[in-house]
């Protein structure tokens, strides 16, 4: 009986093999034509992530006809009966029937067959021809539904800009999670604070919320850093290798800008790493060699009230700007706060070298500003309290010597001087309400078509970054 | 019974083909259907133009199996009484006393030639001798000899005076078989032997008790139960009320086969194996054998008579 149980056991893998392959061919076949369906659906009908689909029906049909053919595999009976019409005229299946039976006849039975299987090739009986005409046939379809995939129509580029923005959601969605942590963190450093005993413990703790934030900067930054690679970016941009290829380009002059950071430059730390760094890095191109365009979006201009005569030993600068700033017009208003720090690339650059609010522009003092500033070379500045920070309301225009703040590092000019700017005597109010207003007036702006669509972004995120 | 017996009995049957065959030119499909009938201890109806070898199939058979052989020419004036045998009335010892006189019938091979000429009275004489292997006259009822084989033919030619067999009778026999007409080489060589000078030597091979032991060897030849059940398939679909009937079936059947025809099936796809030289029966076997066992047992109605319906359109194999 062992013969004709390895007969079998032949038989049965060379079935098995035949029905997978051949339910695999009818899966892929069907799997085809569904996918010839979706792309001419999506002719008409936007269909996101059609690239991905068609992968997902090639998997999901190879998976469905790997799995059909398992379960059609056959078993020993039919197997057995398989061979025996191949020329075996039953004999297999009644020796399988009368196995545990001794009379002469089943004895005589079992004899003849295994006779008849020394001369028989199981392989060779079972082999079928090899029918093309399906898999030539799935092969066509799934080429023909990518090449009407790859039609230019006003449905694929809406399908393009839905799966753009898609990403960009969840975009959204992974920062908002990361927003939460951090948040979390902040609120477990309040309570810290709360049960503090010594200045000891309050830097203690401050010292690892900072850490916390570094971290999240990082992730932030390589993950930013990825999509780069992938190519996110921009919508404004366009998808893919447009967007990819401004990113770069942004994180080229980011480079530029990270040289110049060394001077502290805040904005050069995120340079590079994609499109948010690429953004902070424009930011900084601009702010730094632009300084004019960049205050057209309204930062400038804002700050700019700190620039030119004010400038020039502005009080308010000043403060937070240590002094810095020689060319005074750039170390005004900028050289306030974590926010002028984020804003620090116009700071930094712009003002030769000068870096108002975070750094040094070009005097390598490097001191970054902001949360999520604080470069390699630079150092963190202390936490600030972003609430009760004072800023500068524009006001009535006074005499130099009225204006707040200390005189910076930079040049000095003597007090009482007739300057050729105005300064102006503001009121000190919180932050917030200012910023707040800011940004609401900038999304106005944008709303209302005053400043270009392609900045929309750089507006964004100059925003996010002062409220961190 | 052991292996040897088996084999040996085997090739005797083989020679005793072979040797009819020296006797009957062509028609080798027929007596190889014929030597199956006899060993599965069935009957034969024969259906062909006269002059095919009828007769002369029989007696060769009859010779080579060393058998009694009998022959019974059915006319439409032929009793019952010509065919089982009457009681006389003879003197003995200067008494009168009745005594039987066996007919025809009492023979181990009866040929029943041109049965459908007969009477259905007397038809129905030979009925019991099939069936039952026995004849009653009077209150008695003898035993006929065994084995006991009938060959029965019918002419399709003469229509005229003629009783078509009862359903009930056309039942008892085990194969219909047709002969056809020979080809040429076969009708030169049926010359040789008849009117030329070759005449072949018959020789015996096989005695009545080899046939009687053969039949029960063929009996436990095994059969799956796939092949089991494809024979009882092929049964039912002789049924129009049968879910495994065709449409030709539902439309032209009257009355499906009986359980009588399965068993015929059974033994001769039994007998068709070993003489094939295998120990099991195989879904071909049942194949060969289920027209001829069938083909007489499926009666069509008027519709299917009127348009001529075959009976291998009915059968689904």
């Amino acid at each position: 009986m062992k013969k004709i149980h390895e007969a079998i056991r032949k038989a049965q893998v060379n079935i098995a093999v035949r029905r997978m392959l051949k339910c695999m061919c009818t899966a892929l076949t069907a799997g085809g034509c569904f996918a010839l369906f979706l792309a001419l659906v999506s002719l008409f009908i936007p269909v996101p992530f059609r690239h991905f689909l068609l992968g997902i029906i090639i998997a999901g049909s190879l998976i469905l006809g790997l799995a059909v053919g398992i379960i059609k595999a056959p078993g020993k009976r039919e197997a057995a009966l398989i061979l025996d019409g191949k020329g075996l005229k039953e004999r297999l299946v009644t020796a399988l029937e009368n196995e545990g039976k001794n009379d002469v006849f089943s004895k005589l039975q079992r004899e003849d067959t295994i006779n008849v299987l020394s001369g028989f090739d199981v392989k060779k009986a079972l082999k079928e021809p090899v029918n093309l005409i399906k898999p030539v046939i799935f092969v066509m379809l799934f080429i023909l539904a990518e090449v009407v995939f790859s039609v230019p129509t006003f449905s694929h580029e809406k399908a393009a800009r839905i799966e753009a923005l898609l990403f960009e959601k969840a975009e959204l969605n992974t920062q908002k999670e990361k927003d939460k942590i951090l948040a979390a963190a902040i609120d477990r450093a309040i309570a810290e604070i709360l049960k503090a005993d010594s200045n000891k413990e309050l830097a203690d703790i401050a010292k690892r919320l900072n850490k916390k934030k570094a971290e999240s900067t990082k992730n932030e930054m390589s993950l930013a850093g990825e999509k780069e690679k992938a190519g996110v970016g921009n919508i404004n941009e366009g998808a893919g290798k447009e967007k990819g290829e401004n990113t770069s380009n942004t994180g080229e002059e980011g480079e530029k800008i990270g040289q110049n950071g060394e001077n502290g430059n805040a904005n050069s730390e995120k340079t590079g790493s994609g499109s948010e760094g690429g953004k902070s890095t424009s930011t900084g191109n601009v702010t730094g060699k632009k300084t004019g365009d960049h205050s057209e979006n309204g930062t400038g201009k804002e700050s700019a009230q700190g620039e030119g005569t004010k400038s020039k030993g502005t009080g308010t600068a000043s403060e937070t700007a240590k002094g810095e700033g020689k060319d005074g017009e750039d170390s005004g208003s900028e050289g306030k706060g974590g926010n002028e720090g984020g804003n620090g690339d116009g700071n930094g650059n712009g003002g030769e070298g000068t870096g108002n609010g975070n750094g040094n522009g070009g005097s390598g003092s490097g001191k970054g500003g902001g949360y999520n500033k604080g470069s390699e070379k630079g150092v963190e500045r202390a936490d600030i309290d972003m609430e009760s920070e004072s800023i500068l309301i524009p006001g009535e225009t006074v005499e130099s010597e009225d204006l707040m703040g200390t005189m910076g590092d930079g040049d000095t000019f003597e007090s009482g001087n007739k300057i050729s700017g105005q300064g102006e005597k503001g009121t000190a109010v919180a932050y917030d309400s200012v910023i707040n207003e800011y940004k609401d007036r900038a999304v106005s702006y944008i709303d209302n078509g005053k400043v270009d669509l392609k900045y929309k972004d750089l507006i964004k995120n100059y925003f996010e970054g002062l409220s961190k | 019974m052991t292996e040897k017996e088996i084999g040996t009995m085997r090739e005797k049957i083989l020679s005793c083909e072979k040797e009819i065959k020296k006797g009957i030119i062509g028609q080798e499909r027929i007596i190889r259907d014929v030597i199956i009938a006899m060993l599965s201890g069935g009957n034969v109806l024969l259906e062909g133009e006269p002059g095919l070898g009828k007769t002369q199939l029989v007696k060769t058979v009859a010779k080579v199996c060393d058998l009694k052989f009998n022959r019974i020419q059915f006319t439409p004036d032929l009793m019952p009484a010509d065919v089982t045998g009457t009681t006389l009335i003879v003197q003995e010892d200067g008494k009168n006393t009745f005594s039987f006189e066996e007919g025809p019938v009492f023979a181990n091979m009866v040929l029943a030639d041109e049965i459908n000429r007969a009477t259905p009275k007397t038809q129905s004489a030979l009925l019991e001798a099939m069936a039952e292997h026995t004849v009653t006259t009077g209150k008695v009822t003898r035993a006929l000899p065994s084995p006991f084989f009938v060959l029965a033919t019918e002419n399709p030619i003469e229509n005229e005076g003629t009783y078509p067999l009862p359903e009930a009778q056309l039942d008892r026999f085990f194969f219909k078989l047709f002969m056809e007409y020979p080809g040429k080489e076969e009708l030169l060589s049926i010359m040789n032997i008849t009117v030329g000078t070759e005449v072949p030597e018959i020789n015996k091979v096989l005695t009545g008790d080899d046939i009687l032991a053969a039949r029960e060897m063929i009996k436990n030849i095994p059969m799956s139960s796939e092949v089991a059940s494809y024979a009882a398939d092929v049964v039912l679909s002789t049924h129009p009320e049968s879910e495994k009937a065709n449409e030709t079936c539902k439309k032209y059947v009257s009355c499906g086969a009986s359980p009588r025809a399965l068993q015929c099936i059974f033994m001769a796809s039994k007998a068709e194996a070993f003489l094939n030289g295998r120990m099991n029966v195989s879904f071909d076997d049942v194949k060969e054998v289920a027209y001829k066992v069938l083909n007489h047992r499926v009666l069509l109605n008027y519709e299917g008579i009127a348009d001529g319906i075959d009976i291998r359109k009915v059968i689904d194999l």
